[in-house]
């Protein structure tokens, strides 16, 4: 992005106005004499001494009346928007950063540990909250309800449309369509779950999530709802383009890979592009990203912001693991709960630090709090369906 | 040479260039506002960013002035997309001269932004409502709750402070009195 012309431009800038303001040596005046005969430009500046004052006095009126510091505190605003933010110290980044290589690298060795060490009496009495498992709700267009157990081979028959689900995939592509049914799948906390749509679309959904879409594509586009957090990898045909509607934020994608999320930010929607190409619509705004950005729309914001994504953010789950950069300690804790369906009662504000880390979401939530003690300054337990946060 | 700044180092930076900035910002959007938020959002960049930063005083310099220029330009090419029917912009020649000129002007500004800064703030307050607001010596008066040879003698102080500050004397400076009064 650095062009070694910028650091001469600089120089010229500042004998100029020196020049102008008549303080300039012997020497530096022979400088800005050399650089003239490079930049023309600098020429008239040097002979006509005349600034055009009136427009100059302007604009100084103008800054005159910024607040230097407010305008700070909005470029800290929109840092602390921005989905990719570091952290704000980078010393905590360093605590942070070696939170990721224990909770992520080294994480299921480092829970087993614990899990055998001190904590093995505690887990005794709490394993009946078990992690969430593969399951999830089909509701048919009929309005049927079909529970989805995990790992489970069977098929499910609307009209005369037959799906196979097998191990924790609901498949459209390969069923027989005769007519277009309407279909919802309802993953509920604690759960999450993978279909393939007719069109060879894979969507993964995460706990708490509902997926509203046709048994078969017709037309000339296709169109899913969405509610909650899901990962698509949209097939490609270039003639019909693939749109998620996520309340009034549209996705559009032509053969591409991205995750979005509304569990995040109260009423935002979050999307981040993993691969090939997407247009986020709102009915006031529109934008068009690159993979590895992300885009935040929905209530109260009028523009769609765009960011620099974390990647692992958009993964991690359906790979099996909580991630977490630089969230609340509140954020973690309401992804922890979404997972092992149990209920949050903190009682003491929470330091408003954040955290770096990935956890294995088949632990114990025992195993869990008993890491989440020891990284955080509360005792983190998990008493009947309840994870009790205290000092 | 280079490092990771903090936050604290970012805003100081940021207090130190920030109307320079916004001013060779507008030389190359001509609008304010667009001009504020381009400058507000290389800072968030820098925030966010891990990676080192020329620690360097003069380096400094010249990497913000590099990433306003290209931010701003960034902007100019998304909005000629988005205006393709509306030459409204008159954006077509932004070439190194134009670049030179704007960074010329925000130099200029700077001086003068922070000449006035430096006095004293009683001063400030009169030199922004007599010379910049354009009120009168009464009105400045009334709005500081001080009687009209308090203003004067401010205003005369402001002077020899900016003649000192910005001196020796030039021309520019001249016609600046000579506007301000």
């Amino acid at each position: 992005m650095r062009e070694p012309m910028d650091d001469e431009y600089v120089k010229a800038a500042e004998l100029v106005s020196k020049y102008i303001r008549g303080d300039i040596s012997e020497e530096e005046y022979n400088e800005l004499m050399d650089m003239a005969k490079k930049y023309p430009t600098l020429r008239s500046w040097i002979a006509n001494q005349d600034l055009p004052l009136e427009e100059i006095n302007k604009r100084l009126t103008d800054y005159q009346t910024i607040n230097v510091e407010k305008e700070w505190q909005s470029v800290l605003e929109k840092y602390r928007h921005n989905t990719n933010r570091k952290t704000g110290h980078r010393t905590w980044w360093a605590v942070a950063a070696s939170v990721l290589v224990i909770c992520g690298v080294a994480g299921s060795f480092f829970l087993k540990k614990q899990k055998e060490n001190r904590f093995a009496e505690k887990t005794q009495q709490v394993m009946e909250v078990a992690p969430g498992r593969t399951l999830a709700t089909l509701t048919l267009s009929d309005g049927t309800v079909t529970v989805l157990e995990e790992e489970e081979e069977r098929t499910v028959v609307d009209g005369q449309m037959t799906l196979s689900i097998s191990g924790s995939t609901l498949d459209y592509s390969t069923a027989k369509n005769a007519t277009v049914q309407h279909h919802k799948l309802h993953v509920p906390l604690g759960g999450t779950y993978h279909i393939q749509l007719a069109d060879g679309t894979k969507v993964w959904l995460n706990a708490d999530s509902e997926l509203e879409f046709p048994s078969a594509f017709t037309g000339d586009e296709r169109k899913v709802t969405v509610r909650g957090e899901a990962y698509f990898e949209v097939a490609k045909d270039a003639t019909r383009p693939f749109r998620v509607q996520v309340g009034k934020t549209q996705v559009e994608a032509l053969g591409t890979a991205f995750n979005i999320n509304t569990h995040l930010y109260r009423e935002k929607i979050k999307t981040i592009l993993t691969e090939g190409k997407i247009k986020v619509s709102t009915p006031e705004d529109s934008k068009i990203i690159e993979p590895g950005y992300a885009t935040i729309s929905g209530n109260g914001n009028r523009n769609i912001e765009i960011g620099k994504a974390d990647l692992e953010e958009a993964l991690a789950w359906k790979e099996g693991y909580f991630y977490f950069n630089s969230k609340r300690l509140k954020e973690v804790l309401d992804d922890i709960a979404r997972w092992y369906n149990v209920e949050l009662d903190i009682t003491i504000p929470l330091a408003d630090k954040r955290y770096i880390g990935g956890i294995k979401k088949s632990e114990s939530i025992a195993a869990v709090c008993a890491v989440l003690s020891d990284l955080t300054p509360y005792k983190i337990t998990i008493v009947g369906k309840k994870l009790q946060v205290r000092e | 040479m280079d490092k990771v700044l903090t936050e604290t180092q970012i805003k100081i930076l940021f207090e130190q260039y920030y109307i320079p900035l916004v001013e060779f910002s507008w030389h190359i959007v001509k609008c304010r506002e667009i001009a504020l938020d381009i400058v507000q959002d290389t800072f968030v960049k820098m925030l966010e960013k891990v990676e080192e930063l020329p620690s360097h005083e003069k380096a400094i310099k010249s990497y913000l002035y590099t990433a306003v220029r290209n931010t701003a330009l960034n902007y100019i090419r998304h909005q000629k997309v988005q205006d393709e029917y509306h030459q409204i912009n008159p954006l077509n020649e932004i070439d190194d001269a134009r670049i030179l000129d704007a960074m010329i002007y925000a130099e200029t500004i700077h001086n003068l932004y922070k000449a006035i800064e430096s006095l004293p703030k009683s001063c400030q307050e009169v030199c922004r409502l007599t010379w910049l607001e354009g009120k009168s010596n009464s009105e400045a008066a009334e709005l500081c709750g001080v009687s009209i040879n308090t203003i004067k003698t401010q205003k005369r102080r402001s002077v020899e402070l900016l003649r000192h500050r910005l001196a020796p004397v030039v021309s520019v400076l001249k016609s600046f009195v000579l506007i301000f009064f």
